[in-house]
């Protein structure tokens, strides 16, 4: 995976080339948004890291520019402010990072929008050693199989969806409930203490948390 | 406290004692009370007064009544300009008295006003950025460490990587609370939702908690909106969140509590904080536990701050529950 860094600061872009070369992907540099577009002439890349105040102009007016079929540009930059992010997103950039931001995320995040083309269904949905099939509605842990009821898959693939985040109440009633279900106030409870029970017995005790107030969250999965 | 109508009062008294006197004097004089043979003494009572009594009370009476006349109408206009500021502060812009709507002699005055309150507000925007200059100056060379870190086998840099961490975002809270000290800059004030803002902040932070084995709930006691800075807001809530669980042992529960009205609360499971040992954390910026392990320290004074530039006040929830909230004056009227 070909990546190009526009970056000033060259410490800056050699170690972060060098972090990501370690991740597996191919780097080249730029410091200025000249020598940008002179590796874009002659190279095609996959992702664009971008930093924004560059000596030669501003990244933000220089993403307006780039054609409509320019690879996806992951912004990395000091300006955090929410308007900022929105005005970064809207000039056409696919995501957006502040600095000082860990390569692990960075590499993470550039997986992520060299998967995005298509966006197409992932076949398995993978957490840690947990599995699930969206076709089939089969979930697995290691290699046993847990036996779920209908709504049990729904919560559990809601959870997997978003993991490390704290999923809102509301997402998962409408996961799993359509839109015309009576749903008493701790319908989901239920569902949910019945998930527990069969991750439990499946040897996978301890990962869905309730955050009171909130919703429900799937904790760290052991591979 | 000084009053212009009680002024205006006093002074009539004065001028209708005084007055009186001397007609007397003029008009004992003209009737020649005063010589060898003074005329009989009703008379002389029918014509004080007749004129000087009446003609006298006549007089100021009408004065008094056209000077409060004028008085009031002053009144109602610097009444109706100190509305017009006292809105403008609750959407959080800047105000300049409007000199067309005062009457003139008070012009000197709110021109001083107005040049005080532009000299603070050129003094808002400055500090605000300079602080985003020096965000902007400090994050570059954070982000080269955070990248150097990287290179360290994984064990030995991840304690250092969450101060890295820690360090940026005390930067990014700085960065905040100059935007909430200027409410004329960029970052324009908009209806803020203690509830929804309760909800987000706990759903980032209970990753955490349960990471920790210590768990992080919310509940709604009927909020209210309040106009502000979303993130500085949410900022300052989670540096309390923080600090309650860092005061919470495993297995504890922090609870975040939006309303009812205008206030969040941070109720956790330690020995909470009381009022003097509170002030005393947002006057030095010392963090509760006094060290350890990730965060830098000015947590709590700067969530202080932002509290202030909102209008609200960090205080403690003891001796009813041991926590901490953020109570604001004013809350926006309820959405319909």
């Amino acid at each position: 995976m070909r990546v190009l860094i526009v970056e000033d600061n060259e410490r800056l872009s050699a170690l972060l080339a060098e972090g990501l070369a370690r991740r597996g992907f191919s780097c080249d540099a730029a410091g200025s948004l000249a020598g940008a577009a002179d590796f874009l002439a002659v190279t095609e890349y996959d992702v664009l890291v971008l930093d924004l105040g560059l000596p030669d102009g501003d990244g933000v007016e220089w993403l307006r520019s780039l054609p409509a079929d320019h690879a996806p540009v992951l912004v990395l930059t000091a300006r955090a402010s929410v308007g900022e992010r929105v005005t970064g997103l809207d000039a056409g950039a696919d995501d957006y990072m502040v600095k000082p931001a860990d390569p692990d995320e960075i590499a993470a995040r550039l997986r992520a929008l060299l998967r995005r083309p298509g966006t197409r269904e992932p076949a398995l949905i993978e957490v840690g050693a947990l599995h699930f099939d969206p076709a089939g509605r089969e979930a697995r842990y290691r290699d046993a199989p847990l036996r779920l009821g209908r709504r049990e898959a729904a919560l559990l693939e809601t959870l997997m969806r978003r993991p490390d985040a704290v999923v809102p109440r509301e997402t998962i009633e409408n996961a799993i409930y359509s839109w015309d279900e009576e749903v008493s106030s701790n319908a989901l409870e239920a569902v949910a203490s019945r998930l527990r029970r069969r991750l439990a017995e499946a040897g996978a005790g301890g990962l869905v948390h309730v955050v009171r107030g909130v919703g429900y969250y799937l904790g760290e999965v052991a591979e | 406290m000084i009053s212009l109508r009680r002024m205006l009062l006093s002074g009539f008294a004065v001028i209708a004692v005084l007055g009186t006197v001397v007609l007397l004097i003029l008009v004992g004089l003209e009737y020649g009370f005063f010589s060898a043979t003074p005329p009989p003494l009703d008379a002389t009572l029918a014509e004080i007064v007749d004129h000087v009594l009446i003609p006298l009370l006549v007089f100021i009476g009408l004065t008094v009544i056209g000077s409060i006349l004028v008085i009031r109408a002053a009144t109602r206009r610097l009444e109706h300009v100190a509305a017009l500021a006292n809105e403008a502060s609750a959407r959080g812009e800047p105000f300049r008295a409007p000199l067309e709507a005062l009457p003139r002699e008070i012009h000197p005055f709110a021109e001083a006003v107005n040049r005080l309150t532009g000299r603070l507000e050129r003094h808002a925007r400055q500090q605000e950025a300079f602080t985003a200059d020096a965000a902007h100056e400090l994050k570059t060379p954070l982000s080269v460490l955070a990248l150097e870190l990287d290179r360290l086998p994984r064990e030995d840099a991840a304690p250092l990587k969450a101060q890295v961490h820690a360090l940026s975002e005390l930067i990014d809270q700085l960065l905040l609370l100059a935007r909430s000290n200027n409410p004329g800059g960029q970052a324009r004030q908009s209806p803020v939702d203690l509830d929804a803002l309760g909800q987000r902040v706990v759903a980032d932070m209970a990753p955490r908690a349960i990471h920790d084995g210590k768990s992080l709930s919310y509940e709604n006691a009927g909020a209210a909106r309040i106009c502000g800075l979303e993130e500085a807001l949410a900022s300052a809530l989670r540096t309390l969140v923080d600090n309650a669980l860092r005061e919470t042992p495993a297995g504890g529960e922090v609870v975040v509590r939006a309303g009812p009205g205008p206030q969040v609360a941070v109720l956790d499971g330690g020995a909470g904080l009381d009022a003097a040992a509170l002030e005393r954390f947002k006057a030095r910026g010392v963090r509760a536990d006094q060290g350890g392990a990730g965060g830098a320290g000015l947590g709590l004074a700067i969530a202080d701050r932002i509290a202030e530039a909102h209008e609200g006040e960090l205080e403690t929830c003891r001796p009813g529950e041991t926590g901490l909230r953020i109570r604001f004056a004013r809350s926006l009227p309820p959405q319909d």
